[in-house]
């Protein structure tokens, strides 16, 4: 069992890497410490690209969240955002048109504060501090209320997340529950972490990487990751690797095949309601 | 007589390049720079965004090469705008620096500006501490925002204070950064571990005390300001006493914390580590001059040192080391491997040239160059190196074996440019690679008599061409049909004054070795277009490139801008390649003999016949016409076994659409007969009363 609703300074605790500030470290930024530092450069040794994965994810984002704001979306859900840094979903969004509205979701408090500090004085977007096993708690947030229009579709980012939620929490069924709460016509984009394609060098990365930091991660094969979207309409070209999923530029991918196979990207339709 | 100045070598900035061409050109770096930084790092816009705010950019770098006094400011704010576009990337900036610098440094719109080499790494260093100091502040705000975000989350989750203090302890121990919390007077309530290993913080001494007492009134008064409420928050840089007795000029921010009552209790103070920024700014500038996988010089560092060596007057050579099959390599054991590989054989050229005056750079890819300085005995150190690199290096629990290929330039000539010199110590790899892996060809007058003299005379060549020694003449292309003259072929002639004359092939071979063809050979090229075009007649020019003119990757470039300033239609352009050059898997020549087709002219293929494998390049190439190899065409006639293979390729050549050219005809019955065999266009003695100096004077016999 977890212990949330989580207080807001619950966990803190920067002598131990967070893999926030890591994906931060790989993608560039100077938003962690030493102790994130250290497990990032372990973690190079033994995917010697994985700075690259974290490129091609955040790519996906961008067109994610074009492709939602094509269809219509002008309001967002990130849940598992990490550090909002550069190219986060109110960036994307709120250049293409400043009426979108963004709320981002991370159970690392640290994280939170600091969405906090880099979207003061942005009155369309904020961030709260939940885990996205709790959909009621997250959506019946006052912070989440205030921004989005439940009746109107949102647009529900989930990428990199649910790798950290264990079968036992039923990922699945969660999602069946965040599509309950999205009017028809809203969009869910997620991506996956895999290893289907990897060899066994990485598998034992993960083992180390799951035994020094304080979260345990979950690679799932293309069936499992399918069988997450039980309820929602797939839009082209399906669940595909994050960079095969409608690329637009050479940044979209990595040169390196390795890393372009870790992770599953797909895009969902919330249909209407039978009848 | 004229003195034929080579005028490319003159002037080369005559060659008149439209504005519509240079934005071309722009355009094309700016796209292939955004293809490979985009790869780099996360840049979050559309890449056509990315390629326009490039172009943007390499416009600006390119527009200050020129500028006097050198405009570092421009090539500076190129830097910091790269920063603003996340071009972040661990390689972001060495990717840059790399495209950047190779694209100015070969751009013939700048290879007349005046030292030019240097100006561009000036330029090039600019950008990166443009890069460095963007890149630094970036990292001090984000830090600074980091350590505010983990101050917030542990105030907020705790109301009371000595809960609280506990909390601080453990939660900013992870913190780099010196964290500070004290009221407002100075005084220490809350220290981090880092800020305690910065400074000496005695138990009376408050924060202002630790300042630099130059800098102390200015830091209360801006304190006493934010108080105040007049800011947000603080940045200064002020001086700071660190803990072993040095002073040094730190980054700090201040903001005030609120009390319980909502009102200003504390000040929060945060200051970013010192030894930690100044090594990155270190590290950047090691950066731009060294290559990141091997630590070794770059292609830059490389360059501007030869610029130097060159101006001084001591003997010296340039190696060029290629890897062999080394794409093989990576595709076949991946990335890391090759990285180790490549480290390992950076660490042993460098301890092989440990007790040498020299340098060892890494290029790129599988490319290393040493710069060797002295008279040390070139063939004892190209054994050595050889040695040295075909030793196995174990990685990864496996030996890989690679040898190398090494072409070497020895005394160059001082007035030679870097880049030029570069030029041709490639060139000399590629011949070495000619014979196999693991070869080496080196210009070294002293290995033997015979290359004695062959460099002896090939030494000569720059100056006896400058002098006007060496001229051009030409000879007529009969059709046998009708014997009709179709073309021209010109020839160099060398008038050497204690060789005698030197003839056209004996020229070419000596060009090829000393690194001269390719400004010799478009010389060649744009004298003979220039007087076919004013001569009025309507014939074709067959010039025959050597292997290393064909396979020049600004062969087309070349061609086409003589082209352009001759007049001469590209249909009457005949332009033939050896074909074991377009057999080798090295090299542009196949490439550059399809643009040369693209381009309207008549490809050819000359020195076919001597293998099988020579109808491969008939097949897959556009060829227009092919030319025999002297020595089928000299047994032809007395070998039944070649006069039948003879005829059979003749008409293997017509079913590819393509046309027989012979040379070297001497008689009538020789050429009845070619003409009976199949061949369609001659060259010879028959044809003509000897080499003539005009066009003009070219009339059948």
């Amino acid at each position: 069992m977890t212990d949330h609703p989580l207080g807001e300074s619950d966990g803190i605790d920067t002598s131990v890497p967070n893999i926030a500030r890591v994906y931060d470290f790989f993608l560039g930024g100077s938003h962690n410490f030493p102790a994130d530092r250290q497990l990032a450069a372990m973690i190079e040794q033994n995917m010697p690209h994985i700075a690259d994965a974290a490129r091609v994810n955040r790519a996906f984002l961008r067109r994610a969240v074009l492709y939602m704001m094509d269809h219509g979306i002008r309001q967002f859900l990130d849940i598992g955002s990490g550090i909002p840094t550069v190219g986060n979903v109110h960036e994307i969004a709120q250049s293409a048109d400043p009426e979108c509205r963004v709320v981002y979701v991370d159970k690392e408090p640290v994280a939170v504060a600091h969405g906090r500090i880099l979207l003061r004085g942005n009155g369309k977007a904020g961030t709260i501090r939940a885990d996205i096993r709790d959909p009621e708690e997250i959506l019946g947030r006052p912070e989440c209320k205030q921004l989005l229009d439940f009746t109107q579709p949102i647009g529900l980012i989930t990428l990199l997340v649910w790798h950290f939620v264990p079968d036992y929490d039923d990922p699945a069924g969660l999602l069946a529950r965040y599509r309950a709460a999205l009017a028809p016509g809203s969009i869910l984009a997620l991506t996956h972490f895999t290893l289907d394609d990897s060899s066994e060098g990485l598998r034992q990365a993960l083992a180390e990487v799951n035994n020094r930091g304080r979260e345990q991660m979950f690679p799932r094969t293309h069936e499992q990751v399918s069988a997450m979207f039980t309820g929602f309409e797939l839009a082209d070209p399906g669940l595909v690797v994050s960079p095969a999923w409608r690329p637009q530029g050479p940044g979209d991918f990595s040169d390196s095949p390795g890393s372009n196979a870790l992770s599953y990207a797909g895009v969902a339709h919330v249909p209407a309601p039978p009848g | 007589m004229t003195t034929p100045m080579p005028e490319e070598e003159r002037v080369p900035a005559t060659m008149p390049t439209s504005g519509e061409n240079r934005s071309r050109e722009r355009a094309k770096l700016a796209r292939k720079w955004a293809y490979l930084v985009s790869m780099t790092a996360y840049l979050p816009l559309s890449h056509a965004e990315i390629e326009r705010q490039l172009l943007e950019l390499v416009s600006d770098l390119a527009d200050a090469v020129p500028t006097e006094p050198l405009d570092l400011a421009r090539a500076s704010g190129v830097g910091a705008r790269l920063v603003q576009m996340h071009c972040v990337g661990r390689t972001s900036l060495q990717v840059s620096v790399d495209v950047l610098a190779g694209a100015l440094l070969a751009d013939p719109e700048l290879a007349h500006v005046d030292r030019m080499a240097e100006r561009v790494t000036r330029l090039v260093g600019a950008l990166a501490s443009g890069y460095a100091e963007a890149i630094r502040t970036s990292a001090l705000r984000q830090q600074d925002e980091l350590n505010r975000a983990l101050v917030e989350a542990v105030s907020k989750g705790d109301r009371s204070r000595k809960a609280g203090d506990l909390r601080f302890d453990q939660v900013l121990s992870g913190s780099d950064s010196g964290i500070a919390i004290t009221d407002l007077d100075g005084r220490f309530e809350r220290t981090n571990a880092a800020f305690d290993a910065m400074v000496n913080r005695s138990a009376e001494a408050t924060f202002f005390d630790l300042i630099h007492a130059g800098d102390r009134l200015a830091v209360g008064a801006a304190y006493q300001e934010m108080l105040a409420g007049k800011a947000e928050r603080l940045r200064l840089q002020p001086r700071l006493l660190l803990a072993d007795g040095e002073v040094a000029k730190v980054a700090l921010s201040a903001s005030v914390l609120p009390g319980a009552d909502g009102r200003p209790s504390h000040y929060l103070t945060i200051v970013a580590d010192v030894t930690e920024l100044s090594l990155l700014r270190g590290q950047l500038s090691h950066q731009l001059l060294h290559d990141v996988l091997t630590g070794l010089p770059n292609r830059q560092f490389f360059t501007t040192r030869l610029e130097q060596v060159l101006h001084e007057d001591g003997p010296m050579t340039v190696f060029q080391l290629d890897l062999d099959g080394f794409p093989m390599i990576s595709d076949g054991l991946g990335r890391t491997v090759t990285d180790s590989l490549l480290r390992t054989v950076g660490e042993r050229l460098t301890a092989v040239m440990a007790g040498e005056k020299a340098m060892v750079a890494h290029f790129d890819g599988a490319r290393f160059a040493i710069l060797l300085e002295g008279a040390p005995d070139l063939v004892s150190t190209v054994g050595r190196i050889t040695e040295t690199i075909t030793r196995p290096v174990r990685v990864d629990g496996r030996d890989v074996a690679t040898s190398v290929s090494i072409g070497a330039v020895h005394r160059p000539e001082r007035r030679v440019e870097p880049a030029e010199l570069l030029r041709s110590a490639d060139m000399a790899v590629r011949q070495a690679r000619q014979s196999g892996p693991g070869q080496w060809a080196v210009f070294d007058p002293s290995r033997d008599a015979r290359d004695r003299a062959t460099f002896g005379l090939a030494a000569g060549m720059p100056a006896a061409w400058r002098s006007g020694q060496i001229r051009v003449v030409y000879q007529p292309l009969v059709r046998l049909a009708d014997r009709r003259m179709v073309g021209v072929e010109p020839l160099l002639m060398w008038n050497q004054p204690e060789h005698g004359s030197v003839p056209h092939d004996r020229c070419l071979e000596l060009a090829e070795r000393i690194g001269l063809i390719a400004r010799l050979g478009s010389w060649l090229l744009r004298r003979a277009a220039d007087q076919l075009r004013r001569s009025g007649r309507d014939l074709m020019l067959a010039v025959d490139l050597t292997p290393n003119q064909s396979a020049d990757p600004e062969l087309v470039a070349r061609v086409l801008h003589t082209l352009n300033d001759t007049g001469l239609p590209p249909e009457r352009l005949q332009l033939g390649m050896p074909v074991p050059e377009l057999l080798t898997e090295y090299g542009h020549a196949a490439e550059n003999l399809r643009f040369l087709a693209e381009a309207g002219i008549r490809t050819a293929i000359h020195d076919v016949g001597n293998l099988a494998a020579d109808l491969i390049v008939l097949e897959e190439l556009p060829i227009r016409v092919v030319r025999l190899s002297p020595r089928l065409i000299s047994r032809a006639g007395r070998s039944t076994l070649t006069a039948k293979a003879v005829t059979d390729l003749a008409a293997l050549v017509h079913s590819a659409e393509a046309t027989l050219t012979v040379g070297g005809i001497h008689s009538q019955p020789q050429a009845n007969w070619w003409h009976r065999t199949g061949a369609d266009v001659a060259t010879g003695p028959l044809f003509s009363t000897g080499p003539q100096d005009e066009i003009s004077a070219l009339s059948m016999p």
